[in-house]
């Protein structure tokens, strides 16, 4: 052990003498590199105390108490600002917010949450008895609930809608944000929907105002959604709402004749760094971060080619993937949320991809371009997954290429050796079709 | 005369009003951000003891001050702020025995000036620390933190309870607590 360590480990300790402080003092003043250590260091002691020490609650400065007595405790603080003396403060153990509330309009609040403009949201209930309010999640999902609404925030990436009307705006950064209700809940993929829910809780409505959401109710069900369309979803399952099947009217999209949709044509397949094959399947594309070897880590690629597409008229596209289960590894060896990157490479790859594709034989990540990015929570099983961003449509216009060849990669490690292989649909899946590439005119 | 009776009580509730609102938005915002004040206080401070000290003061100033506030999106910032000068005014005042068992007032500003700019990265891995990082510790290493950083900690008798001299305890422990914070590191990285 180095002496720098031996004198952070005896400050830490309370175990210097006057001279070692001394010394310790100065290599701090002179190295940054020697400071970062004791910044860590002192910031794991901070979070050992938090969970381990049991005094800790009865050192902070103010106490936040039930609600009930919320006044006396107001009366109390304001007594001792005015010079009684001072023994404020002794807070629940806060973990990181999660949400910020953005705007009240005429808005009444039940919550043990503050609940004024701009306060720092922790997990917890808030129940909205008069007006709009609108609460923004970290990842950047906002939720504009209408009263009276009950929400309870879970994490960033999820919030439970309790009861009452609201609407769920989700920018591509919080794509995969799940709403749960009552009935069921719904996986958002990038979109604005609305929900309501009954008064007796046993129905909840959703409609999608813009883009794609999924739908997943208690039994197992589900649907995907379409700009437009709606559902009702019950404890029983899904039903359309009000329209039936024949009625229904093709979504405007899907009806015109200016979309040109390309797959992967038998050129999609999983990666392992180990080379064991037998850990692959062709009908998966699968993709994980090993924890411990990396030996099991994966990789996926596919190849998308048409020499007839004219790229820089496309005006907008979008890479489709469907989540699928492939029953490798346990989900609660991940982190809650997880994040995958998307690469792409123009042109010849030299790819052969009519056999089984070792590790070292494909390009390396460096010839690669990153195009875009999505999170999946580890609590998903399935769901399509759509790429839609200027990186993406900048890359595939500028090249101007007969083909190209993406790459997907989890970013986020596992916590322990035995993690969830996420995996999407290859083209040979049975029932989830293989990655396409949506092209708009 | 009853009427202007009647006016200076309606003045009086008012501003007591406003002024329960005041304590109710004071507290939001400290509450919201204490553990995040705590940690930079203790980054710079270490003892915990003085830790407290410094972040009772911190309380009292920015409650004092709380109508400079310009904006509340800025409390955090302001908060930060407030904590590094009380930092510096406890430093100062120490009394000269202690003076000796704690870092100079210079190295304590330098930090000050560095950890201002990192905090989010740190409330990120002690997040991190405590959601997921503990749950992977070895048995032996988790039983020995806890008692480390219970109440009463007896140092040399827990290091023989572990089979360890009280340094190669020390050094076992330092080792622990980096791992964890590669570990924080990582996947603070990720978030």
């Amino acid at each position: 052990m180095k002496r720098e360590e031996d004198l952070i480990s005896g400050y830490l300790s309370k175990n210097l003498t006057e001279k070692e402080v001394k010394e310790l003092d100065e290599k701090l003043n002179g190295s940054q590199e020697l400071r970062g250590q004791f910044y860590d260091q002192v910031n794991v002691v901070t979070s050992l105390e938090e969970e381990f020490f049991p005094n800790l609650v009865d050192e902070k400065v103010i106490t936040i108490q039930p609600p009930q007595s919320k006044i006396k405790l107001l009366a109390f603080a304001a007594s001792f600002f005015v010079g009684v003396g001072l023994l404020i403060y002794s807070a629940t153990k806060s973990p990181r917010p999660i949400a910020t509330l953005v705007s009240n309009e005429n808005a009444a609040w039940e919550s043990a949450l503050p609940t004024t403009v701009g306060s720092e949201l922790h997990p917890g209930l808030m129940s909205l008895k008069a007006g709009v309010a609108t609460i923004r999640f970290l990842s950047g999902a906002k939720v504009t609930l209408e009263a009276p609404a009950e929400i309870e925030l879970n994490n960033e990436m999820e919030g439970e809608l309790k009861g009452g009307n609201a609407i769920i705006q989700v920018p591509e950064s919080a794509q995969g944000f799940v709403l749960v209700t009552p009935s069921g809940y719904a996986v958002d993929h990038g979109t604005s929907f609305g929900v309501s829910i009954s008064e007796d809780q046993s129905i909840t409505d959703f409609t999608v105002l813009d883009g794609e959401i999924s739908v997943h109710s208690q039994n197992g069900d589900s649907l995907f959604l379409h700009e437009n369309e709606s559902v009702s979803l019950r404890q029983t399952g899904i039903s359309k709402k009000s329209i039936t099947e024949a009625e229904k009217v093709v979504p405007q999209e899907y009806n015109q004749k200016n979309i040109i949709r390309i797959q992967s044509k038998g050129k999609s397949q999983s990666i392992i760094r180990s080379d064991n094959f037998e850990y692959l399947d062709r009908n998966f594309l699968m993709v994980k971060l090993d924890a411990d070897t990396k030996a099991y880590s994966r990789r996926s690629l596919f190849n998308i080619r048409n020499s007839e597409i004219n790229w820089p008229q496309v005006k907008k596209v979008k890479l489709r993937l469907n989540l699928v289960p492939c029953g490798l590894g346990n989900r609660v060896y991940l982190p809650k949320i997880n994040n995958f990157k998307v690469y792409a490479l123009a042109g010849f790859s030299g790819i052969e991809w009519q056999g089984q594709l070792s590790w070292n034989s494909i390009p390396p990540l460096t010839s690669f371009h990153p195009v875009g990015d999505f999170k999946i929570p580890r609590s998903q099983e399935r769901g399509s997954i759509t790429i839609e961003n200027p990186k993406l449509l900048n890359f595939l216009k500028k090249n101007n290429a007969d083909e190209y060849t993406f790459l997907i990669i989890r970013e986020t490690p596992e916590d322990r050796g035995g993690g969830l292989v996420h995996a999407f649909a290859s083209d040979s899946h049975p029932e989830a079709s293989g990655p396409s590439l949506e092209l708009y005119f | 005369m009853v009427c202007g009776e009647l006016r200076k009580l309606a003045y009086t509730l008012t501003t007591l009003e406003s002024e329960e609102e005041k304590n109710l938005r004071f507290l939001s915002l400290f509450t919201a951000n204490e553990s995040s004040i705590h940690a930079y206080v203790r980054r710079l401070v270490y003892r915990r003891e003085d830790a407290s000290d410094v972040m009772q003061k911190i309380a009292i100033v920015l409650w004092k001050k709380f109508d400079q506030l310009q904006s509340d999106d800025d409390f955090r910032k302001w908060s930060f702020g407030v904590a590094r000068f009380e930092v510096l005014a406890w430093r100062r005042d120490l009394a000269r025995e202690r003076e000796r068992l704690v870092l100079s007032t210079e190295t304590i500003e330098l930090m000050a000036e560095e950890l201002d700019r990192n905090a989010e990265q740190f409330d990120l891995e002690r997040e991190a620390i405590l959601q997921h990082c503990l749950s992977k510790l070895k048995k032996d290493q988790r039983s020995a933190l806890k008692e480390m950083y219970s109440d009463q900690c007896d140092t040399p008798a827990l290091a023989q309870k572990f089979g360890k001299s009280t340094t190669g305890f020390y050094q076992w422990i330092y080792r622990i607590r980096k791992n964890l914070s590669t570990c924080a590191k990582s996947l603070a990285n990720a978030m």
